[in-house]
């Protein structure tokens, strides 16, 4: 998989930005950006560049949720990858997720390992797509 | 409690008759009503229908009134309104100002913590410098044997590593003492969030005299109401029935789902 990825962390709580960043730094990918919610994401997003995106649920301005369903209605972007790393557990929330087309799905409080699985589900799965 | 409930009962002993009409009374104004009916009087009979209503309406609102008016005593009297006054007015308002300080000291922490990683990153590299400094001095040392000086030469450059592994060394042992300190955080937000908890209990206290005194008693706990449309659980806390999924839960979710 190509380390150079460029990756959008969005949370709105900047210790956390830095755990995922520091994270994936260790697994390698170095290339990342932050943003603290949907609203100041999608103008980066739209902007172009990003291979990736992993983020949260729960944020004030424009959700997780929100920013994955317009990720996917938009034409430029809807095939971007997305991990939602949060901390609603609850089932319907999962589903929904998944209905809304995540590509990976972590609950807070998480491991490194855990992250490292689902990049690496993630990754295969594109790898195999292509 | 019990005094409350009978000095309500005694004023309902006390009031006036109630200005709904009585049973006689509603007989004669029926019996009115269906005679102006009969005697195809519209204009009386519609006189009389709305007269009758109104008697009826008029009482139930002076009793309402009066009802409401002997909870608002009852409650003053057990001095509701000044506690829950002090706990609406100041305490409450006191936790919140609280509890941000306890998301802020958490949030401080955090920073202060991941910044010692981040140098501790940049010290961990300079060791790994060392090591390879260290390799290059090794593939050096036969060269000694042909020429003793050069024993020299390592020697000082052995020596210079060995400066730079111990300043590692110390600066090492500054971040964990940082990091250590920097724990320190959760002594403070513990005995922030304990007064706050103490408060809810005192709210909680408040709330359930107040139930009683309105005669309405405490009933069994109603379910947990269920999570609004829109509003989401937050983060599932142990020995809360939340219905919160574990991150195995979740795969095999997704798995399900065909993910």
């Amino acid at each position: 998989m190509d380390k150079n990825l460029r990756i959008l962390i969005v949370d709105d709580f900047s210790t956390m930005r830095r755990i995922v960043k520091n994270l994936l730094g260790d697994l390698g990918f170095t290339n990342t950006a932050e943003a603290d919610d949907g609203k100041t994401a999608w103008p980066m997003l739209q902007a172009g560049g990003f291979d990736f995106v992993v983020t949260d649920w729960n944020m004030p301005g424009m959700t997780g949720i929100d920013l994955l369903k317009a990720i996917r209605g938009d034409d430029k972007l809807k095939g971007l990858p997305v991990l939602m790393v949060t901390a609603e557990a609850q089932r319907d929330q999962i589903i929904e997720a998944a209905k809304a087309g995540v590509n990976g799905y972590i609950i807070k409080p998480f491991t490194a390992a855990t992250l490292k699985e689902k990049l690496d589900k993630i990754f295969a799965r594109f790898e195999q797509a292509a | 409690m019990a005094a409350v409930v009978v000095s309500i009962n005694a004023r309902a002993a006390d009031r006036e008759p109630p200005a709904i009409p009585d049973r006689a009374e509603y007989i004669d104004r029926l019996r009115d009503i269906l005679s102006a009916l009969e005697a195809d009087d519209q204009s009386l009979f519609e006189a009389r229908l709305n007269q009758l209503v109104r008697a009826r309406e008029e009482g139930l609102f002076v009793n309402l009134a009066k009802l409401t008016r002997e909870l608002h005593q009852a409650v003053k009297d057990l001095n509701f309104d000044e506690k829950l006054q002090q706990l609406a007015g100041n305490e409450i308002p006191d936790a919140c100002v609280r509890l941000d300080y306890v998301v802020k000291l958490g949030e401080d922490a955090a920073h202060k913590t991941l910044d010692v990683c981040d140098d501790s990153r940049g010290l961990l590299n300079r060791l790994n410098g060392c090591v390879d400094s260290l390799d290059g001095i090794r593939e050096k040392l036969p060269s000694v044997a042909a020429l003793p000086i050069k024993g020299l030469t390592l020697a000082n450059e052995i020596e210079r590593v060995e400066g730079a592994m111990r300043e590692i060394g110390a600066a090492l042992k500054v971040s964990f003492s940082t990091v250590a300190q920097a724990q320190e955080y959760q002594d403070l937000s513990g005995q922030v969030i304990r007064r706050v908890i103490a408060l809810v209990h005192n709210i909680e206290g408040a709330l359930i005299k107040l139930l009683k005194a309105t005669n309405e008693g405490v009933k069994a706990p109603a379910p947990t109401v269920a999570v609004a449309s829109g509003e989401l659980a937050g983060p599932t806390v142990p020995g809360l029935a939340s219905g919160g999924q574990s991150q195995q839960d979740a795969d095999a979710l997704l798995a399900e789902l065909g993910f």
